[in-house]
């Protein structure tokens, strides 16, 4: 069942927040599964505003892992539907992914490009249900990760279409993300494929990115 | 600007409605004079712009003491540390409380004075003092919310029985005036740092209901205290209501007190965050000037709020109540109040920051509006069922609270532990300032006009229906969200 025909790619978006969820939403029409929205903060630049504390803007982070030819169909959907040629409407960019593994299109992906032989790192990311982001450490650090960051996050998929009064409810999930080193990566992901059950439908989904440089991390 | 003019746009939204329908009741069935309705209007601009000082306030200055505070505390890892901080900083952030001094009078001179209203101050700070200690116990020893509230409304209503309807109702009102603008942000804010530290899951749940029990202290403090004075019965009568008059005299008049007040009411926790600073947190100069600064912007937008919410809009709520009720229609006067809860409850601040907590802990999950809404349904059905208590003479206070408290406590075995929460301090959150003048006013005006009802015994208890009906309305929609979180179309793969 595994699609190891067709890339894929993770879709960046950072809006102001409360507008992700619509993202998304328009984003599902044309063929993207899933997403998941995370809080940040952004600043914009001015002495006095700065001096008097009047500066803090809130944004969100919307995370789309889709097909490579959706990529150009959702950039044109930015621009179109959401405007983001014009200045302060956001911003949005996709970074290839080296693996992807989870119940995305109902059918099972993994493995699209070939291992790099140098010795690097990657970036693993594991967005699950809130609750089992302790779970995906204990099982990456069995089989040889250091250490992992959690950021919550809420996001719906295919399996999730709750709502509310015409509120969409996004349920609450975490992202389990790590740098490894190249050579451990796929113990790493499939034990945590394993242990909970990524491959079946709603668990969640993994995905690798690769890392050109990286510092930081103790041998 | 653009934060502060987003706030101000949010902010309009909140007063509009209820400024809105003032005015409707203005020109048909409830006309007051010129003077007071031009009072009224500029009070609902004040309210605007203190609203939105007060909160951009509230978030970088009150609400960021009581995280550090709550971290502080959870940090500490001895239970007899805990419980003293928690104890000296519920009791510090209620003592201050101007509302709390006002009903203080109030039930001092109901009870013929026979107690010093500071005596009364002390009591409920003591009382919430302790709740406090006991909110940030029950965190630190995993004591389940639903376990916490069904023992501590259990106390409640034993006592209940025991005491005078009068101070029933005084009881709840107490607890409505004590979590107000300012306190509510700060014991949220605390419960917060206190979770944070506990890592995600548990924390996100523990965010929440520290407003929840440090409201129900009041209610204990002043039932005990009656009982133990054994003032069985309210000796005083209320004075024969009487409208200031003028535009701007009262404005003004009413902004000269709340800047004493509202300093006061700052100050204790102010230097207690710069001796901890001092002594524990060492915040870069960078931090603690925002803090200062918020702190500077809270206290702002805290007098301009007070003095347009007193000056502009008593007045008015007091006459349009009592017009209302006079008229031949019995059925204007509860309809009116379902659509005075339904708005009023939008234009409280601390509701506001509760509602924005929500958002900001669940990244969204159970958004904003969504909170506003359910709060608004069940404002709406508190103030509906006042104005029935208030024409039924037979309806008594309890016939109402204690089943809907018990609905309240069997709902929370149900409903998600991260909704008990939010449910109980929403009790806490949706009886402000806002409800305390405004829907208080428009009832004992009603109460004032109506031969049957008593305007002590009626008019108050009104804080005490908004503080219970909406923990049920947001219990029922967290038993929502449970049904209508779970995955669709898995079962079939």
């Amino acid at each position: 069942m595994y699609n190891k025909d067709i890339s894929y790619s993770a879709f960046f978006v950072v809006v102001d927040k409360g507008k992700a969820s619509k993202i998304l939403e328009e984003s599902k029409k044309i063929g993207v599964k899933g997403g998941t929205i995370i809080y940040g903060t952004g600043t914009a630049s001015g002495g006095l505003l700065h001096l008097l504390e009047l500066y803090e803007i809130k944004k969100e982070i919307l995370i789309m892992v889709i097909p490579n030819d959706l990529s150009d169909r959702l950039f044109k959907l930015l621009k179109e539907v959401f405007h983001f040629e014009k200045p302060n409407k956001g911003i949005a960019f996709n970074i290839l992914l080296k693996e992807v593994m989870g119940n995305v299109c109902q059918e099972n992906i993994a493995n699209i490009t070939n291992r790099s032989e140098k010795m690097g790192y990657e970036a693993v990311f594991v967005i699950v249900e809130r609750g089992n982001a302790d779970d995906v450490i204990e099982s990456a650090e069995k089989s040889g990760a250091r250490g992992a960051t959690v950021i919550h996050g809420r996001g719906s998929g295919i399996h999730e279409k709750g709502s509310l009064f015409n509120i969409v409810i996004e349920p609450e999930k975490e992202i389990v993300f790590m740098l490894v080193e190249s050579s451990k990566t796929n113990t790493i992901v499939s034990r945590i494929k394993e242990d909970l059950e990524i491959d079946k439908p709603g668990k969640g989904i993994i995905f690798v990115m690769n890392v050109e440089d990286a510092v930081g991390l103790v041998e | 600007m653009k934060v502060l003019l987003d706030k101000f746009k949010e902010v309009s939204f909140s007063v509009l409605p209820i400024t809105l329908i003032v005015v409707v009741l203005n020109f048909t069935v409830a006309p007051v004079e010129t003077d007071l309705f031009l009072r009224f209007l500029l009070g609902a601009f004040i309210i605007i712009i203190g609203l939105a000082v007060f909160l951009w306030g509230a978030e970088i200055g009150i609400s960021a003491i009581g995280s550090l505070m709550g971290e502080y505390v959870a940090k500490s890892r001895s239970i007899k540390k805990v419980f003293i901080i928690g104890f000296v900083l519920g009791f510090l952030i209620t003592v201050a409380e101007p509302d709390l001094l006002i009903l203080a009078n109030q039930v001092s001179s109901a009870m013929g004075g026979a107690i010093a209203p500071n005596l009364i101050v002390g009591v409920v700070s003591v009382g919430v003092g302790v709740l406090v200690a006991a909110g940030f116990l029950r965190i630190l020893f995993n004591v389940k919310f639903s376990r916490a509230f069904a023992v501590i409304y259990g106390i409640i209503f034993l006592i209940f029985a025991f005491v005078s309807e009068e101070f029933q109702a005084i009881a709840f009102d107490a607890s409505g005036a004590t979590t107000g603008a300012m306190t509510t942000p700060f014991i949220l804010a605390m419960g917060l740092g206190v979770s944070k530290l506990k890592g995600s899951n548990a924390g996100e749940e523990d965010s929440f209901g520290l407003v929840g029990m440090a409201s129900a202290g009041p209610i204990l403090a002043v039932m005990i205290m009656s009982l133990v004075f054994g003032a069985d019965k309210i000796q005083g009568t209320a004075e024969i209501f009487e409208p200031t008059r003028g535009i701007f005299g009262p404005l003004v008049e009413i902004l000269g007190s709340t800047f004493l007040e509202s300093l006061v009411a700052l100050l204790p926790i102010t230097l207690l965050f710069i001796v901890f600073n001092f002594v524990v947190f060492k915040l870069r100069k960078r931090e603690f000037l925002r803090i200062m600064i918020g702190m500077i912007y809270t206290y702002l937008g805290l007098v301009l709020f007070l003095t347009g919410v007193n000056a502009g809009f008593l007045d008015v709520a007091r006459l349009i109540g009592a017009k209302v009720a006079g008229l031949d229609n019995a059925l204007i006067f509860p309809l009116l109040g379902l659509v005075i809860g339904m708005v009023v409850v939008l234009a409280e601040p601390a509701v506001y920051v509760l509602s924005n907590q929500v958002e900001e802990v669940t990244t969204g999950y159970i958004p904003r509006k969504l909170i506003l809404a359910t709060l608004s349904i069940g404002v709406s059905l508190a103030v509906f069922l006042s104005t029935l208590r208030i024409t039924i003479p037979e309806l008594k206070i309890w016939m109402i609270l204690v089943p809907g408290f018990i609905i309240a406590i069997i709902l929370s075995f149900f409903v998600p532990p991260l909704f008990v929460g939010i449910a109980f301090d929403s009790g806490g959150v949706a009886s402000g300032p806002m409800t305390a003048t405004f829907v208080l006013a428009f009832t004992q005006g009603a109460a004032d006009m109506i031969p049957t009802a008593d305007v002590l015994r009626d008019g108050f208890g009104v804080i005490a229906m908004v503080a219970m009906v909406p923990i049920i309305a947001i219990m029922i929609l967290g038993l929502l969200f449970k049904f209508k979180t779970k995955k669709e179309g898995v079962e079939n793969v």
